[in-house]
């Protein structure tokens, strides 16, 4: 117990608490930071600054920067910044969310179908030769239809309300990516098969502020009620009969959490592709870290995701020639943490 | 603060689970309902907690039918202790006490000081305070027993409902969260539990209600209900019975082991 980071909490509890989001935060601004430095015109600390003063409309900083460097800086590095930080903090947030509302530690973001779905959105926009922009749309649209059909499913089951979920989302899930499958046999295999294939396998090369756009929206929809309601949505973790026994009306909770939940992992997967393990290892990550309460842990799970999801692009953009799609990074650093975290004898979880 | 269930029927399906059962718990008193397993006691707490509202009848807090509360409402008059909680995540004590202060704070509110001082005070009613940072999943049944009770204090009830609160804990526990919960309604809480011991329910309750076949057998003081034949009819068994200390206790032994 004593290696535990958890019993930081103990004894003079909110102190070490807010410490800990300190800390986090000060992680997120140095990851922030190094990704917009790095890479191959490298960008000063200084030369940001003068670049965001420039654009906030303050003149007389010409010379300090050159324009390669400005357009690397606002069209390139900027918006895989902010895309990678909002995927990262959607899926963990999502993930959370998700362990909560179905009393289990191992639910992840795609655990209705959202993934899936997503995936399928994609094939069939790559298949039918859509615009990049349209791709995006179809995965998001696709992603919510499928998590719709899981949960309309589920109001036709007998059995329980929480394991009719998962059922009829592995139901979905599994169609989709037969869908997927059927698309790719069918699809060119000369140009179409191959960007399905990577697009499957997530990645946010190329983002673009447009994107970015894109999804802020639904982000900021599905943050918002999460964030408010995320000391409530402890309560569901005891059981229905038990929360609304204390005055939580469980099934309007969960179908509005499940709601926000689905709108992250739907906006984020359709700019990113397939990335798994980070809604699942993220919260459990620091659930070892700042405890189990909502309270806390909603937001570490927001910005230690996003400084995870900025650093795993970071090292996936420097670390070979070309680049290796997040998912496979995700999957390969998130696969031994998650196996290091169940195998600890531990208290927080 | 008074309980009240008027002529309650349920049926699962065409099978009929309670037939016409009505009963008054007022100030302060422990009620236990006593039946075999199936009886139908687990499904009239649930229809006392709302958490089935498809019954014929009416289920009365402070005279106010439960079904026209909103869900708020109810948890702030009657809290709900169950044979046992399991939530997934490893919640501090204080954290899970916090939980019951609920039905005192807004939507989107997080508990604030006064919070804090409803848990603390749950806590020390029962003794309990130097249990606040422990985690939930690493203490004893007993003592995760008395974290409920004391979250269901924490939520500024009179009235519990427990569900055998006692079923999972062993002889020392049982016998300590009875006399808890007996203390409880001296102090004016009303308690109405079901349970499977008919010797506690004789030792601890004011009034006990028996139920055969989704009926009610018999109802009233211990000692009028609790009588040899009754117990022997309800559990289907032949006994004999003991009083012991005045007619304060009695057991009751199968036939067989005498």
């Amino acid at each position: 117990m004593n290696q535990n980071p958890i019993e930081l909490n103990n004894g003079n509890g909110k102190i070490s608490v807010s410490a800990i989001m300190w800390i986090l935060t000060a992680l997120l601004l140095v990851t922030l930071l190094l990704s917009v430095c790095l890479g191959r015109y490298p960008i000063g600390a200084g030369e940001i600054f003068y670049m965001v003063m420039d654009r906030l409309g303050f003149g007389g900083f010409d010379g300090s920067f050159s324009h390669q460097q400005e357009l690397a800086f606002w069209n390139v590095r900027m918006p895989r910044l902010i895309i990678a930080f909002l995927v990262g903090a959607a899926l963990s947030v999502a993930g959370c969310t998700y362990q909560t509302i179905f009393q289990n530690p191992m639910a992840s973001p795609d655990i209705l179908g959202a993934s899936s779905g997503a995936g399928l959105g994609a094939a069939v926009a790559i298949y039918f030769g859509f615009s990049s922009w349209s791709i995006t749309a179809m995965a998001f649209m696709f992603s919510l239809a499928a998590v719709t059909l899981s949960y309309i499913l589920s109001l036709y089951s007998k059995s329980d309300r929480i394991l009719a979920l998962v059922f009829s989302g592995i139901v979905i899930g599994s169609l989709c990516k037969a869908g997927v499958s059927y698309i790719k046999l069918v699809a060119d295999p000369t140009n179409q098969l191959p960007s399905i294939t990577y697009w499957l396998m997530g990645s946010i090369v190329g983002a673009k502020n447009s994107e970015a756009a894109f999804i802020i929206w639904p982000m900021l929809i599905g943050f918002t009620p999460l964030m408010l309601l995320r000391w409530r949505m402890n309560i569901l973790s005891l059981g229905d009969a038990e929360a609304k026994t204390t005055g939580v009306n469980a099934e309007r909770l969960r179908f509005v959490s499940l709601l926000a939940a689905t709108l992250l992992t739907a906006a984020a997967v359709s700019v990113s592709g397939l990335i798994g393990w980070v809604g699942l290892v993220i919260p459990h990550m620091m659930r070892r870290v700042i405890g189990v309460n909502l309270k806390y842990l909603l937001p570490a799970s927001f910005i230690f995701g996003g400084s995870f999801m900025v650093f795993v692009d970071n090292f996936s953009r420097s670390v070979a020639k070309t680049e290796i799609p997040l998912g496979i990074v995700t999957a390969f650093i998130g696969a031994p943490i998650f196996m290091y975290i169940i195998t600890r004898r531990r208290s927080g979880q | 603060m008074s309980i009240e269930v008027k002529s309650l029927s349920y049926a699962y399906g065409k099978r009929e689970i309670l037939n016409d059962i009505s009963l008054n718990a007022g100030e302060g008193e422990l009620i236990s309902i006593i039946g075999k397993n199936g009886v139908g006691k687990s499904t009239l707490i649930k229809c006392i907690l709302r958490l089935l509202t498809n019954y014929k009848g009416e289920v009365l807090v402070n005279g106010h039918n439960t079904k026209r509360m909103s869900v708020m409402a109810l948890a702030s008059l009657v809290a709900y202790i169950p044979q046992e909680s399991s939530p997934v995540f490893n919640f501090t004590v204080e954290d899970i006490v916090l939980m019951g202060t609920c039905p005192t704070m807004g939507y989107l509110r997080s508990p604030a000081k006064y919070q804090k001082e409803l848990a603390m005070s749950a806590l020390s009613k029962l003794g309990i305070e130097d249990m606040k940072n422990r985690y939930f999943h690493q203490l004893s049944g007993g003592e995760k027993q008395l974290v409920i009770i004391a979250k269901a204090l924490a939520q500024g009830t009179k009235i519990l409902i427990m569900d055998e609160p006692t079923s999972n804990l062993d002889f020392g526990n049982q016998i300590r969260i009875l006399e808890r919960a007996r203390a409880l309604c001296n102090e004016g809480y009303t308690i109405v539990q079901c349970t499977h011991n008919p010797e506690h329910s004789y030792m601890f309750s004011d009034k006990v209600i028996a139920l055969k076949e989704g009926r009610i057998l018999s109802v009233g003081k211990p000692h009028e209900v609790l009588s040899c034949d009754v117990v022997s009819d309800i559990y289907g068994l032949e006994l004999c019975e003991s009083k012991l200390y005045d007619d304060k206790v009695r057991t009751w032994i199968p036939k067989s082991a005498v």
